[in-house]
């Protein structure tokens, strides 16, 4: 398994589809080091979580990803991105990341990390 | 409106121009009367002249014939016996008795010696003749000669001779003469006087006056006027007399003698004549211009005064004024009345469904709150309609040019407007236009703006006119509609995801195809009974009182029975979905093991509010009892990982106790006092929160 041993930082704010990333992740034999489910908390985690990649939600609770994004992005940590709407909802500065259009399935969330991680 | 002055230098009023036709029409019979006027001076002039000449011819004659008559005596007397005897007392005496009056005889021989002379006593006569002359003119014509006047050696003053010569043997002998005084030719003038201030003379062959009819002693042996002399006979001439008065004269010639007779009249008579004449011609012009006046001043009035008042009605019907028609005796005025009043007539049909018409698009434009504009694009003004004004904010009825119309357009969109401008009047017929405006109060307002190019015949821009609709309620609802496009689509993929979830979550705990379609339907009706507790609020949010009830509302008629008690409060569109699905999964919980699995067993569902500043928190219990007895779980399944994961989504403390007579949860989460505000109002939500 290309994915194994993946540590995985997750921003999702519902709470149904967190758990099934996870579950998801784990069925992939990724390690989710990190969920967040709120900006604040995924800000903070943002700045200190050790992983490989990051699956960010775009619209979190109403707000937007980007600076969340940012920080990441200036840690180095490629990162996907979900979202119910188009591309041309991710931050400008972020155009060419991988995006997952919700609803997604399991090879969508396979082929997108390994995508992102092969970068 | 402008009124138009009777303005060309052209136009005179109908009377003029009847004098003018008047003057036109007379001026040849003045001119012909002048002409008459004119020959009946030259003939009366004529008729004059030719009674004058004939005076002077029948002078000529009276003189002639006086003359002859002295001839006549002296051929008598010289036929005397006494002169061949020489017997010259005897003739003396012969002639005294003869003669009359101071008429004397002197009778001289061939030398000139006085032979008698009756004027002085017979012996006393001078030695010579004392008229040389006329013995000089004897011996050479030998014929009876007309003496010019001198001065007689016996009488001492002016006289004339008439004098004959007698012949004997062939030879003159003697000659014999009269001598007279210039006083009987005077009484011969006065005999002929016709008028008073005529003046007639008679002078001799050196031009001295012999007699004459005015001022007879002081003129006679004077030189008469030299040009008296230059003319020919019987021809009138100008000249002035001895008083120096201007006179007409003429003069003849005396057939017998060398004399001439000249007739004077004053100038005076024929200038009156020509004055009277001028006068009467004059009288005439005068009174004939006058009637001319006065008869094209009635005439004029008769079709002026109509005109005036053909002219006040059309001009009342200018003003839309009632126009009274007055009957005149000018066909033509009558005419121009008529068809006054029918255009009047035809003017209020049409002025009234012009009214109509435009009472109905002032209600449109009303009722469509369109505000119209006009564009006059050579002088670079705007006409605005009150609503436009309206529309702008301002209150301004003046003149706008397009510069002052375009402060109004807010700035982000000035260049744009004025760019489509120019393309509109280069080449459009219609435009359509949306920008903002910003009014002078500041208010930013969006606008349609439409129109239509009027062009003249090469095709330049005139006018535009247009009408402007305030738009930005219909902007609003356009970004709304695009907002909540967005957002439907959003909740849509949202909703997917977790229906997917809810499917996958589901089926890794349930992999049976029986019991996972049991657990899958529960808890997609759970989810949609949330969304339908949403749909009926707007997606603003729910009651705290109505989440609870709904999520609770398919475990009413399990076992146990379910008691909610709690103060009102409002929970955030977003976590009411999360609450439901808690709720749902803690009742299939309790209705699976807990205390709604018996009859007797209760679930108390309550919750208590505190204020924290913005934040109302919500410390939420759910208690239940009489049920069989609780032991914790031995491992965690999907019931607990979702209620811890919805705990951090809603940002809340979640605390569990398995106590064996009833499990017990307690979840204290916040929501914001505003969202209360925006459900509740304001006063509601005042009340709720301050209780």
């Amino acid at each position: 398994m290309p994915l194994a041993g993946v540590r995985v930082f997750v921003v999702e704010d519902e709470a149904l589809v967190l758990l099934e990333l996870e579950d998801l992740l784990a069925d992939l034999g990724c390690t989710v080091v990190g969920s967040a489910l709120r900006i604040e908390e995924a800000l903070s985690m943002a700045q200190s979580v050790q992983c490989d990649v990051a699956v960010l939600d775009v619209n979190v609770g109403g707000a937007r990803i980007d600076t969340v994004a940012e920080a990441l992005a200036h840690r180095n940590i490629p990162f996907i991105f979900v979202t119910g709407y188009e591309r041309n909802v991710l931050p400008a500065a972020f155009r060419d990341q991988p995006l997952l259009i919700k609803p997604y399935g399991k090879a969508d969330l396979e082929q997108s990390l390994k995508m992102c991680i092969d970068r | 409106m402008t009124t138009r002055q009777a303005s060309s230098s052209k136009a005179w009023p109908a009377a003029s121009h009847l004098i003018l036709y008047a003057v036109i029409v007379a001026l040849p019979l003045l001119l012909l009367v002048g002409l008459l006027l004119y020959r009946s001076v030259v003939l009366e002039r004529e008729q004059l002249e030719r009674r004058i000449i004939q005076v002077l011819d029948a002078l000529v004659a009276d003189v002639d014939r006086d003359i002859d008559r002295h001839l006549t005596v002296l051929h008598t007397l010289a036929t005397s016996p006494a002169i061949a005897a020489e017997d010259w007392q005897s003739l003396y005496k012969q002639a005294k008795r003869g003669l009359s009056g101071k008429t004397y005889l002197v009778l001289i021989d061939a030398d000139g010696h006085q032979l008698v002379n009756t004027y002085v006593p017979y012996g006393r006569a001078p030695e010579m003749t004392g008229d040389p002359a006329t013995l000089q003119t004897i011996r050479r014509t030998g014929q009876p000669v007309v003496s010019d006047l001198f001065v007689s050696l016996v009488v001492h003053a002016p006289v004339y001779n008439i004098s004959i010569p007698i012949l004997r043997d062939g030879k003159l002998a003697y000659v014999m003469s009269l001598g007279l005084l210039p006083e009987d030719l005077r009484q011969l003038l006065d005999a002929e006087q016709v008028q008073a201030d005529w003046t007639t003379t008679i002078w001799d062959r050196k031009g001295i006056i012999l007699a004459r009819s005015r001022d007879h002693d002081s003129s006679i042996a004077t030189k008469v006027s030299p040009d008296r002399l230059q003319h020919p006979p019987r021809t009138v001439f100008a000249s002035t007399n001895f008083e120096g008065k201007r006179v007409l004269a003429v003069t003849a010639r005396s057939g017998l003698s060398d004399w001439t007779i000249g007739v004077s009249y004053p100038a005076e008579l024929v200038d009156r004549q020509v004055r009277q004449s001028l006068l009467f011609w004059g009288i005439t012009i005068a009174v004939f211009a006058a009637l001319v006046v006065v008869l094209a001043v009635v005439f004029g009035r008769q079709i002026a005064v109509p005109l005036a008042a053909a002219r006040q009605a059309a001009e009342s019907l200018g003003r839309g004024e009632p126009v009274t028609v007055a009957s005149s005796t000018v066909s033509e005025v009558n005419a121009v009345n008529h068809a006054l009043h029918d255009a009047q007539l035809e003017l209020q049909r049409s002025l009234a469904a012009l009214n109509e018409h435009e009472e109905q698009l002032r209600t449109a434009a009303d009722a469509a709150q369109f505000g119209a504009h006009q564009y006059d694009v050579a002088n670079d003004r705007s006409i605005r309609s009150p609503q436009l004004r309206q529309i702008l904010g301002v209150d301004d009825a003046g003149d706008a040019t397009f510069e002052s119309g375009l402060a109004l357009v807010h700035p982000d969109d000035r260049a744009a407007v004025r760019l489509h401008k120019e393309q509109i009047l280069a080449s459009e017929e219609n435009y359509q236009l949306a920008y903002r405006i910003r009014r002078p109060d500041g208010e930013v307002r969006w606008v349609m703006d439409r129109g239509k190019v009027i062009r003249d015949a090469w095709g330049k821009a005139q006018r535009v006119v247009g009408v402007l609709l305030d738009i930005t309620d219909l902007k609003a609802a356009e970004q709304r509609q695009r907002l909540l496009f967005d957002e439907l689509n959003h909740r849509v993929k949202n909703t997917l995801a977790i229906v997917q979830s809810l499917a996958q979550q589901t089926l890794r705990t349930k992999p049976g195809p029986e019991e996972f379609a049991g657990a899958f339907e529960d808890r997609l009706a759970s989810l949609a009974r949330a969304h339908n507790l949403l749909t009926r609020e707007s997606w603003r949010g729910a009651t705290l009182d109505r989440i609870v009830h709904n999520a609770m509302e398919p475990f009413a008629d399990s076992g146990g029975r379910i008691t909610v008690e709690g103060p009102t409060v409002v929970v955030p569109a977003g976590s009411t979905i999360t609450l439901c699905l808690m709720l749902h999964e803690l009742a299939t919980n309790a209705a699976r093991y807990g205390a709604l699995s018996t009859p007797q067993g209760n679930v108390a569902i309550a919750w208590s509010l505190s204020r924290n500043g913005a934040l109302l928190n919500i410390d939420l219990q759910w208690h239940e009892r009489n049920g069989p007895t609780v032991s914790p779980p031995t491992r965690k399944g999907f019931g607990s990982r979702l209620l811890a994961a919805s705990a951090r989504q809603l940002n809340a403390e979640l605390g569990v106790d398995y106590d064996p007579a009833g499990v017990r949860y307690r979840l204290r989460f916040a929501v914001p006092v505003s969202q209360m505000v925006d459900f509740l109002g304001s006063q509601a939500a005042d009340a709720v929160s301050a209780s």
